[in-house]
């Protein structure tokens, strides 16, 4: 395996198209009701990747 | 979004609690008009709802408070202004109340506190929530921003400064809805310092990801040649191993060879003797012939000479020659031809006879010397004869023996003949022998080095192995890192496209839509478009040429009635569309219909437009407030007449420009 | 000097002569000869002892016209030789029956009377025939190599000295 910061790695669509659905819903929702800053957006939406990540590694 | 009532207190010419103006929801006649004789109060309708939403407007804070109120607070009292808008937006009502409040702290002062906004929505339950005071503005931005706020709360005498007002480009995408697309794209932006993308991209490290792919490298090119290694190292046992057995071979061979030398030398040796005694017997058979040959009349002689000094012994010869007298003396006799006796010995012939006979009786011619001489070579023949028989004995024997000698050699010739092999060249397997021994340590030598090395590179590629191991728990984190960056990526990618095309066709859309209005508003041949900053441009039609044109009021007015149409048209058609995510990929960009809160629209513009204007606007808009005086109800009542849900007048009470109500009509 | 010419062989006492001699070998080395006496005129020295003391006369042979001279060169150079064996002859012969002293005159006081020498003279050249026939014999009988004709040579000597009780 190489190590390159530009690496294609093979995506599972499944993953992405949660992906893209929850951070979309979460941004729509906040950006309505304002609950959370902006770094803890950041941080949800971190979590929210790297959740599914892991999910699906092993 | 939909404006349900506003009420107001104090709020400029509105003194005391005003009843909340409700405003029509219906679909059908969405239209509320307020009407008012000018400087009653219409503007600060508009104004109120600025104020209370943005805070902004063009008088000054101490004008905020009704005047008589202000005149009348006691020293130390307080007076509060609000304006309390409820609206729904995206499904929820939001209640939104400004409140600034005002004390008289001096004879002549009143100071003013800074206002506080409040905002409440309703949840499902019924439950208010309290919007915390940190997000009210940007929950405001987002019902309806700022900058967009000049077209929806449309304030007709200012018109020509809407166009030149900044950016509204942020302003209709938040209207759009694409600003939670964007702000969403701006999270995942890799290009961002701040983004998620960013953040992750920047703990990965790198630096051990190289150490490790460089690690990776080392550890193929090590397990590779420690692969080389051992192939040498076999090749070289092998070699070694055909060494050795090269080695017997050569050491039999040079033993066989001692022999084969051995025989060589024995070969030589006899042919030499062989050649020696085949001259041994040359000389012998010479001897042979020359001994015989000189031997031969002595020794056969033998028997009769025996027989022959028999002979002579027997006989007896007669006549003694005289005694002393000599062959010459009768010769001389003879020659003189006279005898001693004085005879003549030419006549006597007898005589002569006579003579002669004496004479043949003297010696040498003396047959008894004779006899005694011929006795003498006999006897002496016979004793030289004697080695005759000896000497043949001798050769026939050197003969013999030689002859068999030379046999024997022949035979152990032949013999030997038969154990040589033939051209050998013993040196050069001695040579070959000598080589083949350095190739051997050699080779040895080289089987030595391999194996080191070979261990070494074991030792190596151990080593590696185990440092791979310790970055791999970093390259593992660093693995999940770029899969996270990957997806973060994909996700950005995909809104920025939805995004962009979601703009584009927000442009297209909304230029289509305002250049519909436009012509619809506008009597001429005119055009309009929009660009990169959402700035409508008038152009001209002029023989294919598009130009700006210089824009009058009237123009402008149309022109800007167009652009909001747009708007709030683009924004009910997408409202239209549904809300929440659907299954295709296109982003689901909320929107949600806008009210029209226009103030005086009509005051820059003829009869025609005025018409037209009114006629589309009921059209485009979900909900339309009117502002208008007096003077201009006539041209519009009848363009909106089934429209008009509800309306007001605003009255001067006392004909005072400082107190104003408003009363509904029926 | 009673030997001083040629003297020719003839028939098969001329092969006899020439089978024996080494002369024969010398000039041709695939001769079959014996070879066994140098030369012819040592042959010719030593038959009349051989052919008198086995008694045996030969004539000339006209058999063949096989003809074998000897050179007078070769002749008078062994003419001592020849003359002694002459004499020898002469003294030892019995077949005439001559008393000693005949046989002392025949052998010493001949010479000069040129009957009595031709006479004395055919008398030798027999037994020099006859002596070359004897040895001709001993060299061809079960003999065929140069090998066996010089080991006969021994053989013959052997034999004689037998014959003639020749003491060591």
């Amino acid at each position: 395996m190489e190590f390159n910061s530009d690496i294609k790695l093979e995506l599972d669509q499944n993953i992405l198209k949660r992906l893209k659905t929850r951070i979309y819903l979460m941004e729509r929702e906040n950006h309505k009701t304002k609950k959370y800053k902006d770094n803890e957006m950041l941080d949800k939406i971190r979590k929210v990747i790297e959740a599914e990540v892991d999910k699906n590694d092993n | 979004m939909i404006i349900k009532s506003i009420a107001l207190c104090n709020f400029r010419q509105y003194k005391g609690v005003q009843p909340p103006i409700l405003f029509s929801t219906d679909n059908e006649k969405n239209v509320t008009v307020i009407l008012g004789v000018n400087t009653s109060g219409k503007t600060t309708l508009i104004q109120a709802f600025k104020w209370c939403l943005y805070e902004n407007v063009n008088f000054k804070t101490r004008d905020v408070l009704n005047i008589e109120v202000a005149k009348s607070m006691g020293l130390y009292t307080t007076y509060e202004v609000y304006v309390e808008i409820v609206l729904i937006h995206e499904d929820k009502e939001f209640t939104i109340r400004r409140t600034m409040k005002f004390t008289k702290s001096d004879a002549d002062k009143i100071k003013s506190e800074k206002s506080l906004l409040k905002i409440q929505y309703k949840e499902d339950n019924g439950e208010q929530q309290a919007v915390p005071f940190y997000e009210c503005d940007n929950t405001i931005n987002k019902i309806l921003p700022a900058a967009l706020s000049d077209y929806f709360f449309f304030d007709g005498e200012r018109i020509a400064e809407i166009n030149n007002r900044g950016d509204v480009v942020a302003a209709v995408r938040g209207l759009m809805g694409l600003d939670v697309v964007s702000e969403a794209k701006d999270r995942l932006d890799p290009t961002k310092a701040s983004s998620v993308t960013a953040k992750f991209s920047k703990e990965l490290d790198v630096g051990n990801d190289q150490k490790n792919s460089t690690l990776k490298n080392d550890l193929t090119n090590a397990q590779t040649m420690f692969g080389t290694l051992n192939t040498r190292k076999n090749e070289a046992k092998n070699e070694i191993e055909y060494c050795e057995r090269r080695k017997e071979e050569l050491s039999s061979q040079i033993l066989a060879n001692k022999d084969e030398k051995h025989n060589q030398e024995k070969k030589l040796s006899l042919e030499k003797d062989i050649t020696q005694i085949t001259k041994n017997i040359e000389n012998t058979e010479s001897r042979i012939v020359r001994d015989f040959t000189a031997g031969a009349m002595k020794f056969f002689a033998i028997p009769l000479m025996h027989r022959a000094m028999r002979a002579i012994d027997e006989a007896k010869y007669s006549g003694e020659g005289i005694p002393d007298m000599r062959i010459g003396a009768i010769d001389f006799l003879l020659a003189r031809q006279k005898c001693i006796c004085g005879c003549d010995l030419k006549k006597n012939e007898g005589a002569r006879d006579n003579i002669l006979f004496e004479q043949s009786l003297l010696p040498p011619k003396h047959l008894g010397t004779i006899l005694h001489t011929t006795k003498d070579t006999y006897k002496r023949y016979l004793k030289e004869s004697q080695n005759v028989y000896n000497t043949v004995l001798e050769n026939h024997t050197d003969y013999r023996n030689n002859r068999n000698y030379l046999g024997e050699k022949t035979d152990e010739l032949k013999n030997v003949s038969v154990k040589i092999q033939g051209n050998i060249d013993v040196a050069k397997i001695e040579k070959d022998y000598q080589k083949n021994e350095k190739t051997l340590k050699d080779k040895r030598d080289l089987l030595l080095k391999i194996s080191s090395d070979s261990g070494a590179a074991e030792k190596e590629i151990s080593e590696i192995e185990r440092n791979i191991e310790r970055l791999t728990i970093v390259s593992d984190k660093n693995e999940r890192l770029r899969k996270c960056i990957t997806y973060a990526k994909a996700v950005y990618e995909w809104l920025k496209v939805g995004y962009d095309k979601q703009e584009k066709e927000v442009k297209e859309r909304l230029l289509e839509s305002v250049n519909n209005i436009f012509e619809k508003m506008y009597h001429g041949k005119r055009h309009v478009t929009i660009n990169d900053r959402y700035q409508i441009v008038l152009m001209t039609l002029l023989d294919n040429d598009e130009v700006k044109t210089d824009e009058s009021k009237g123009l402008e007015a149309v022109k800007n009635f167009s652009f909001i149409s747009g708007l709030v048209d683009l924004a009910r058609q997408k409202a239209h569309k549904g809300n929440g995510v659907t299954e295709d990929e296109d982003i689901p960009v909320n929107t949600e219909p806008y009210p029209l809160v226009m103030d005086a629209p009509f005051s820059n513009t003829d009869e025609i437009h005025i018409k037209n204007i009114s006629k589309i606007i009921p059209e485009i808009a979900e909900q339309v407030i009117l502002m208008i005086m007096q003077k201009d109800w006539e041209f519009v009542r009848s363009a909106l007449e089934d429209k008009i849900g509800c309306s007001y007048t605003i009255e001067k009470i006392n004909n005072s420009d400082t107190n104003s109500a408003i009363r509904r009509n029926v | 000097m009673i030997f001083n010419n040629d003297y020719e062989l003839k028939g098969k006492h001329a092969s006899y002569i020439r089978f024996l001699s080494a002369t024969t070998n010398r000039l041709d080395k695939t001769a079959k000869a014996a070879g066994i006496i140098n030369t012819a005129v040592d042959i010719y020295v030593i038959t009349p002892l051989i052919g008198l003391v086995y008694n045996k006369k030969a004539v000339e042979d006209n058999a063949s016209n096989d003809t074998y001279s000897i050179l007078a060169s070769q002749i008078i150079t062994h003419q001592a030789n020849l003359e002694f064996v002459y004499r020898l002859v002469m003294l030892a012969d019995n077949s005439t029956g001559l008393s000693s002293d005949d046989k002392i005159d025949r052998a010493f006081r001949q010479d000069e009377q040129p009957e009595k020498l031709a006479e004395n003279l055919e008398l030798f050249h027999k037994y020099m025939r006859g002596g070359l026939e004897w040895l001709y014999e001993q060299f061809t009988n079960g003999v065929t190599t140069k090998e066996d004709y010089l080991e006969k040579v021994h053989e013959v000597v052997s034999l004689y000295k037998e014959d003639f009780g020749i003491d060591d």
